[in-house]
């Protein structure tokens, strides 16, 4: 499935990246797992940072299907 | 009561917007507003020619929609307004219009402070700073961190 990054991630990473997770889907926790296997320096630096799937904050065990949309980004910063 | 948020591609007019809010907000006796400036140095004294502001589609707009509400809900307001410029602005243009309109100056005050505090480590946004020694990504400070204490749990208006 497809991560999408901002700011600073975005710089190093790209704004899209592509991870292999299961057909049915995983949670949070357990696509973090196949990052670390696939992209161990982006799992290292969105280590500390909650998911955003569908553009909601999501806990760690929820659950993400190939197709939703998945998100990082550091802390924001607006004003 | 009336809630206007708007994510700016394109240049910020901070003047004609306030003249919009006043056109707007015909029974106001109060509008307090604050314009924020895309600084030309950063923390350190090196030259920033430009900020570029990075946003996520849909979540940056919803973003600015929720602290205006919670401005709205908080204060005594007749209208708040948010508008937030995003991709490039040069050094010295508005990055930034936060405003409320009110019947007394206290709650037009208080509300335009409050959305300034929340846009600071709310707003879906993302800022670089681009100039002749690099660019250099920020982050909120400790102070802006700080400033949302100074915002306690709102108590019921009775």
């Amino acid at each position: 499935m497809k991560i999408i990054f901002f700011g600073s991630l975005a710089a190093r990473f790209g704004r899209e990246m592509d991870v292999d997770i299961p057909s049915a889907g995983c949670t949070i926790r357990e696509l973090r797992k196949h990052l670390e296997q696939q992209h161990p320096a982006v799992a290292d630096l969105v280590a500390g940072i909650k998911a955003c799937v569908d553009q909601e904050i999501v806990v760690e065990d929820a659950h993400i299907r190939p197709g939703q949309e998945l998100a990082f980004f550091p802390p924001l910063s607006g004003g | 009561m009336q809630i206007f948020t708007r994510l700016e591609p394109d240049n910020l007019d901070p003047e004609l917007e306030l003249k919009l809010i006043r056109e707007r907000a015909s029974s106001a006796g109060a509008v307090a507003s604050f314009v924020g400036i895309a600084r030309g140095t950063t923390a350190d004294g090196s030259r920033v020619d430009q900020l570029f502001l990075d946003h996520y589609p849909g979540f940056t707009e919803r973003s600015l929609k929720m602290i205006a509400d919670a401005a709205a809900a908080r204060f005594e307001v007749l209208e708040v307004t948010v508008i937030h410029r995003c991709g490039i602005v040069p050094a010295g243009e508005p990055i930034v219009l936060a405003a409320a309109a009110a019947l007394h100056r206290r709650a037009a005050f208080r509300a335009a402070d409050y959305l300034m505090d929340k846009l600071k480590t709310e707003a879906a946004f993302w800022k670089r700073e681009e100039g002749p020694d690099g660019q250099r990504w920020i982050e909120p400070t400790e102070q802006d961190y700080a400033d949302q204490n100074r915002w306690s749990e709102p108590v019921a208006r009775s």
